[in-house]
């Protein structure tokens, strides 16, 4: 991957500024490229707050719903590896309950009960 | 007793003669000794066994021959090297083009390692350039947390326009 491309990634996620979040929807999580969108994904979890988690798990071909089973087993791994699941599993809960596609429900129940698992 | 010990003495001395015919009863016969005098002249009617002879090698031809093989193997001693020699050669000659052709392309991508080394370094070292929005590309050494955001979205825009044109390139060539 280019060297700038991952320094402004992680640059991004540990920026405190939530505009960093919206970049990294919109240049990461739509790149063409897998590598750059499993590293946004997973910067996005990391980032642990309401609206980077939720990109990651309600957007269609986004996060645990990328079409790439890398990009998706990689989130779901750094979902699996947060220490603090509180938000996740609100969002997950939200998105079981509200969301309408069936893809992305399904796509959240299974993470869900891997959490459940894992605990 | 007596008449066994006189069979004894007279089967004892029997010599039993080298075969001279073809006739199989020759040993066993008791041929000049149980009936010497009554014996016939033509009553044995196998052939005898002539003695082969065996030719002696001819001295002049069997030189002649070794002489024939020294000259042959000589000529192959002498040409199989020469051979060997102009084949080899002609190997190295091919090898030989086959690297100039090699050290062509080596130079040329070397050529194009040190363009993209010297371009990163001084990349590394550049000035941050404006762009018109009024967000600056920032170099590597700049990218980091405390970047603006804004900075940061225009950089790796410039870099995915990087990335394209370089695509685009290949692609053409």
């Amino acid at each position: 991957m280019n060297n700038k491309i991952e320094k402004i990634i992680e640059a991004l996620e540990k920026h405190e500024d939530l505009e960093s979040i919206n970049v990294l929807e919109e240049l990461g999580t739509n790149s063409p490229d897998n590598e750059i969108r499993e590293m946004t994904s997973r910067a996005l979890v990391r980032k642990n707050i309401h609206d980077s988690l939720k990109v990651v798990i309600i957007n269609q071909g986004k996060g645990i719903n990328d079409l790439s089973p890398t990009v998706a087993m990689s989130t779901v791994n750094e979902i699996l590896a947060l220490d603090d699941k509180s938000e996740v599993i609100k969002i997950l809960d939200d998105t079981i309950n509200l969301n309408s596609i069936d893809e992305v429900r399904e796509n959240a129940m299974s993470v869900k009960s891997l959490l459940t698992l894992s605990e | 007793m007596e008449i066994k010990s006189i069979v004894g003495a007279r089967l004892g001395s029997l010599t039993f003669n080298k075969s001279t015919s073809t006739n199989p009863f020759e040993r066993t016969s008791f041929k000049g000794k149980a009936f010497g005098g009554s014996v016939l002249p033509f009553a044995d009617v196998f052939q005898k066994i002539k003695p082969v002879e065996i030719q002696k090698p001819n001295k002049i031809k069997m030189v002649s021959g070794a002489v024939i093989g020294a000259i042959v193997d000589f000529k192959t001693r002498l040409t199989q090297p020469i051979a060997l020699f102009a084949s080899r050669v002609r190997q190295n000659i091919a090898l030989g083009i086959d690297r100039v052709r090699e050290m062509k392309n080596s130079m040329i991508a070397m050529g194009k390692n040190m363009h993209g080394r010297i371009a990163q370094v001084f990349d590394w070292h550049k000035v941050e350039e404006s762009t018109v929005s009024g967000a600056k590309i920032l170099s590597l050494k700049h990218i980091n947390e405390k970047a603006p955001v804004h900075d940061l979205k225009a950089t790796w825009i410039a870099e995915n326009e990087k990335i394209a044109s370089k695509s685009e390139g290949k692609a053409v060539a």
